[in-house]
C-alpha cells in the first residue's frame, strides 16, 4: 500500500501542474471542492482523508471538465513518476494524444 | 405593577414584531441571494449561448484557429473583469503569434508577466521547456503606461486543443487578486471546448472530402501534383514518382521534381510564368526516360481570386506518339503497295499503246498477253489491298455483316488446299490435312474461307521446305471447333507474336522481300471474332515454324 505521504506529494504536484496550466485560482478551487482533500494557497496538500484513489479519481474527473486531454496527459505523465500509485490505481486510463508542434513532442 | 406588566407586554410585542421582521428580512436576504446566484447562472448561460451563436455565425466553415480564438477572447469581456486578454498561436512553430488586447492600461512588465505565465503553461503542457525564439507580437486597446504600478495578480489560461494538437493558448490577466475562480471562469473553458469540438467535426468532414479527392488523384494515370507559392509540394500522386522515376518510399519535394526534369524543361520558370500570366502553360513533348510527356501547368486560385499555387499535370503521350508514328509508316507502306502495281499497270499499258500506235511495229500475241497479264495481276493486287482496307474499316466501324449458316469446315479447308496446291508443289511443299472427314459448324462460308486462305497463303509464303499441316479438332468441353495450320517455315519471334494481329504493325523479323501489308491477319481476326471465336498463333521462335489457330463456337 502506498503511503499517504506519497499520495500527498503526488496530489500536490498534480494540483500545481494544473495551477500553472489553467491558472492558480481555478485549479485551486477545483481541488478544494474535492472532499477529503485540503490544500493551501500554494497548492500543497495539507490534509488527505478517505480513500486516496477516490480523491485522485475525483480530482482528475473535475480537471477533465476543463480540458480532457490536458488533465489526462498530466495524470499519465505524473503516474510515470509514481509507479507505486500507478500500480495501486490499477484502472484503465484513456489514451490521450497531444502533439505540440513547438517542441515536436508527441505523447 | 400594571405599568411593569404593560412594559413587559410592550417588550414582548416589540420582541415578537422584531423577530417577525428579522426573520422576514433574513428570508428576503436569502431570496435575494438566490436571485443573485440565479441571475449569475442565467447571465453565464446567456453568455455561453451568445458566444456559441457568434462562433457559429462568424466561423461559418472556416478552420482558421486565429479567428476562432479571437471570437472567444472578444467575448470574454461580457463576463470577466480583466486588464488584458491575450492569445498565442502555435500553428506555425516558426512564427508564434502573440496577440494582446489591453482593456485597462498596464505597464510593459505586466505584459512580460503575461507572456511568462503563458510560456510556463505551454512548457508544462508539452512536458518540455519551450523557448519561443520568434514572436510576432500584436498589441491593441489601451496604451501601455510604465508609470503604473501593476502586476499580474490573477490569471487564467485556456489551452486550445483541436484534434489532439495544441494550437494555441488564451490568457486572461488582472491586477486584482483572487479572480477567475471556478464559478467565474468555468464557462470560458466550456465555450472553448465546444468551439474546438465544432472545429474538429468540421475538420473531420473536410478530411473525409480530402480523402476522397486524394483517392481520385492517386488513382489517376496522369502524374498530378501541386506546388504552393513557396514551391512547397502540396499534393502529388504515385504516377509522378513513376513517370519521373523518383525514389520510391521517400517523400518527394518540388526540387526533386525540378531536378528530375533538368535539361528537359525549366519547371520553376514555367511555374512562375503560369502565375505571372495567369493562364495554363503547355509544354509539349518532353522526352524523359523513354517516355514522351505533355506537361500542363495551371494556376490555382481561391474563391477570392488570389493565387494559391500551380497544379501540374504530366500526361504520358508515348503510346499516342508511337501510334502516330505507326500510322505514318502504314500510310507510307500503303502508298508504296499501291504505287508498285499502278506503275506496272502504267508501264504495261504505255508499252501496249506505244506498240499499237507504231504502225511499223508488229506486236506479237505473246507480248500482248504478257502485258495484259501484268495489268490483270497488278489490278488484282490493288483490288485485294483495297478490299482488305475496306474490311478493316468495316470491322473497326462494327459494320461487318455475316451470313452464318451451318457449313462443313473440313470442306472449306480442302477447297483451300486445292487452291494452294500448285503453289505448294512449286515450292516442293506438302500440304496435309489430318482430321475428321466432316465437321459442321455455323459460319459464313465466304468469310471463313477468306480466313483459311489468308492463313494458308502465309504458311506457303513463309515456308521454303517441309510440310504445312492442317487440322480440325472438336473441343466438346469448350463447345468449339478449332482449326490449326502448322508450317515448318520462318516462325515468329516472341516479340512479334504479341503484335501479330495488330493494325499498322509490320513484323520486324520478316524479310522485306516477303513483307506484306499485314492487313490479312487483322481482317482474319475481325472475321473470327465476329463469329464469336478466337484467333491466335504459337511459335517456338524464328526458323522453328509456327502454328495458327482459330476457333468457331458450336
Amino acid at each position: 500500500m502506498v503511503p499517504v505521504q506519497t499520495y500527498k506529494k503526488f496530489l500536490t504536484e498534480l494540483v500545481r501542474r494544473h495551477m500553472v496550466i489553467f491558472g492558480p485560482n481555478i485549479a485551486r478551487d477545483i481541488a478544494k471542492s474535492v472532499s477529503g482533500l485540503t490544500i493551501d494557497t500554494t497548492g500543497e496538500v495539507t490534509a488527505l482523508s478517505g480513500s486516496p484513489i477516490v480523491v485522485v479519481q475525483k480530482l482528475i474527473s473535475l480537471y477533465q471538465e476543463l480540458s480532457e486531454p490536458v488533465a489526462l496527459l498530466q495524470f499519465r505523465l505524473l503516474l510515470d513518476q509514481y509507479p507505486d500509485i500507478f500500480l495501486e490505481y490499477n484502472q484503465p486510463i484513456p489514451e490521450v494524444k497531444l502533439s505540440c508542434a513547438l517542441v515536436e513532442h508527441k505523447s | 405593577m400594571i405599568i411593569l406588566s404593560i412594559l413587559i407586554a410592550d417588550f414582548m410585542l416589540l420582541g415578537g414584531v422584531s423577530i417577525f421582521y428579522f426573520r422576514r428580512r433574513m428570508q428576503e436576504r436569502a431570496a435575494m441571494a438566490g436571485v443573485t446566484n440565479r441571475s449569475q447562472e442565467v447571465q453565464q448561460r446567456m453568455y455561453q449561448i451568445q458566444v456559441l451563436q457568434e462562433i457559429n455565425e462568424r466561423i461559418g466553415y472556416t478552420l482558421d484557429t486565429s479567428k476562432i480564438i479571437e471570437i472567444v477572447t472578444g467575448s470574454i469581456g461580457y463576463l470577466l473583469e480583466y486588464e488584458t486578454v491575450s492569445f498565442m498561436l502555435y500553428s506555425d512553430p516558426k512564427n508564434v503569434v502573440f496577440k494582446c488586447h489591453v482593456h485597462n492600461s498596464v505597464n510593459h512588465a505586466f505584459i512580460a508577466q503575461v507572456k511568462e505565465k503563458m510560456n510556463a503553461a505551454t512548457s508544462t503542457l508539452c512536458n518540455q521547456e519551450v523557448t519561443l525564439e520568434k514572436i510576432d507580437e500584436r498589441m491593441s486597446g489601451a496604451i501601455l503606461d510604465d508609470n503604473l504600478d501593476v502586476q499580474v495578480m490573477s490569471y487564467l489560461n485556456v489551452p486550445v486543443i483541436i484534434e489532439g494538437q495544441l494550437l494555441g493558448l488564451i490568457n486572461v490577466s488582472s491586477s486584482k487578486p483572487n479572480l477567475f475562480g471556478r464559478s467565474q471562469a468555468g464557462v470560458v473553458y466550456t465555450i472553448t471546448n465546444q468551439a474546438a469540438f465544432a472545429v474538429s467535426k468540421l475538420q473531420e468532414v473536410l478530411e473525409n472530402e480530402k480523402g476522397k479527392l486524394s483517392g481520385i488523384i492517386a488513382a489517376m494515370t496522369d502524374g498530378v501534383f501541386m506546388v504552393d507559392l513557396d514551391y512547397v509540394l502540396v499534393i502529388s500522386n504515385p504516377a509522378v514518382i513513376d513517370m519521373l522515376q523518383l525514389p520510391v518510399g521517400k517523400e518527394a519535394t518540388t526540387f526533386d521534381i525540378i531536378d528530375s526534369l533538368a535539361g528537359k524543361v525549366d519547371l520553376r520558370t514555367k511555374i512562375d510564368e503560369a502565375l505571372a500570366k495567369n493562364i495554363p502553360i503547355d509544354v509539349p513533348e518532353v522526352y524523359l526516360h523513354d517516355k514522351v510527356m505533355n506537361i500542363t501547368l495551371t494556376p490555382v486560385r481561391d474563391k477570392g481570386g488570389d493565387h494559391r499555387g500551380v497544379a501540374v499535370i504530366l500526361h504520358d503521350v508515348t503510346s499516342e506518339k508511337s501510334l502516330e508514328k505507326l500510322r505514318q509508316e502504314f500510310t507510307a507502306m500503303m502508298v508504296h503497295e499501291l504505287r508498285a502495281p499502278l506503275t506496272a499497270v502504267r508501264w504495261s499499258s504505255e508499252g501496249l499503246l506505244k506498240s499499237l500506235g507504231d504502225a511499223k511495229t508488229h506486236l506479237e500475241d505473246a507480248k500482248i498477253k504478257d502485258s495484259m497479264t501484268t495489268i490483270d495481276l497488278a489490278a488484282t493486287n490493288m483490288l485485294e489491298l483495297v478490299n482488305d482496307l475496306l474490311d478493316v474499316a468495316k470491322i473497326e466501324a462494327g459494320k461487318f455483316d455475316l451470313n452464318a449458316q451451318e457449313n462443313d469446315i473440313v470442306a472449306s479447308l480442302k477447297e483451300a488446299i486445292k487452291t494452294f496446291e500448285p503453289q505448294a508443289t512449286a515450292k516442293h511443299l506438302v500440304l496435309n490435312y489430318v482430321g475428321p472427314e466432316k465437321q459442321l459448324a455455323k459460319f459464313d462460308r465466304v468469310r471463313i474461307s477468306q480466313v483459311i486462305t489468308n492463313l494458308l497463303s502465309n504458311a506457303v509464303k513463309y515456308t521454303d521446305s517441309g510440310n504445312v499441316d492442317l487440322n480440325v479438332t472438336m473441343q466438346e468441353k469448350e463447345k468449339r471447333v478449332v482449326v490449326s495450320i502448322k508450317d515448318s517455315g520462318i516462325g515468329v519471334s516472341r516479340e512479334d507474336l504479341s503484335v501479330l494481329f495488330s493494325k499498322f504493325k509490320q513484323l520486324k523479323s520478316f524479310d522485306s522481300s516477303r513483307k506484306g501489308t499485314g492487313l490479312g491477319l487483322v481482317v482474319s481476326k475481325g472475321i473470327v471474332e465476329a463469329h464469336g471465336g478466337q484467333i491466335w498463333a504459337e511459335s517456338a521462335g524464328e526458323n522453328l515454324g509456327s502454328t495458327f489457330f482459330f476457333s468457331l463456337p458450336l
